[in-house]
């Protein structure tokens, strides 16, 4: 089961024994906001013991998140956003997850 | 940075977390990015390239070269698209391939490319020639296919005839 920065699981929500739980994601706004304990409680593919996690992929315009400026807030949401939407496009930016999608399927 | 992350919080309440709904179109979505080729041009001269990558493989590890005769296209604008294709060429059994892989990474090297290098998700070494001014690519390493080597590849964009379906084999 591969999570493409999936959101959270439900408290109940246990492994298959037999099953492989992967995440793969961007640093977007989710993340951003799971990082901090707000969705799901915490309880996020991400951090779940159940799922294995890659490095984040490099968004195409990352290098905005670099400037921690208060002006550049709205340039900062804007890009963490579609770093979220990327993930599940067909996008030539989302290459690497698709190549790596492709990988993971045919394992 | 706490400011950042209010925003962001607020923000994910409106567009809401349990079911995501995006665009279809994330990413780098200007315009702009057609370099006046057709569908078919493009396609042509990214299966060229493939082939001169390709031919950079010592003939005496190549058992044989298959070049996908059909690709798809990947967008990169709302209005714009890219061909992707690839090709697969099997080596003799035996042959280390990450060494072929950063040979011809370094024979690009001073190239028309950027050269970007990282592990896939399986853990596999992997080059990527990317051109720095438009969304030409090619991407290379050792296949899931134990013995084979796989050039992905991606042209610059271009703007389909109208009326002419992105989906399908192209």
């Amino acid at each position: 089961m591969i999570s493409l920065s999936g959101a959270g699981m439900l408290p109940e929500w246990q492994p298959r024994p037999k099953t492989g739980y992967v995440d793969l994601s961007y640093w977007d706004i989710l993340q951003s906001a799971q990082q901090q304990g707000y969705v799901w409680k915490g309880n996020n593919p991400r951090r779940h013991p159940g799922f294995v996690s890659f490095p984040y992929y490099e968004g195409p315009d990352d290098e905005v998140l670099e400037d921690n400026s208060i002006p550049g807030v709205v340039d900062r949401l804007k890009v963490l956003t579609d770093n979220h939407n990327l993930i599940a496009t067909d996008s030539k930016d989302n290459r690497e997850v698709l190549r790596d999608l492709r990988e993971l399927v045919k394992a | 940075m706490r400011v950042s992350v209010v925003v962001a919080a607020v923000v994910l309440l409106v567009i809401g977390v349990s079911g995501c709904s995006g665009t279809g179109r994330g990413g780098n979505v200007e315009e702009g990015q057609d370099m006046g080729l057709t569908w078919q041009e493009a396609k042509a001269d990214t299966q060229k390239m493939e082939l001169e990558i390709a031919g950079l493989i010592p003939p005496d590890k190549i058992v044989s070269i298959e070049q996908k005769e059909t690709g798809m296209l990947f967008s990169c604008s709302k209005t714009e698209h890219n061909w992707n294709g690839a090709t697969t060429i099997t080596v003799v059994p035996g042959t280390e391939i990450e060494p072929i892989v950063k040979d011809i990474e370094e024979h690009y090297l001073d190239s028309r490319f950027d050269i970007k290098t990282r592990l896939n998700v399986m853990g596999r070494y992997e080059a990527q020639l990317r051109s720095p001014d438009t969304a030409e690519i090619y991407i290379l390493g050792e296949d899931f296919v134990p013995g084979t080597i796989r050039i992905d590849s991606g042209s610059v964009c271009f703007t389909l005839p109208e009326g002419v379906y992105p989906g399908g084999d192209f």
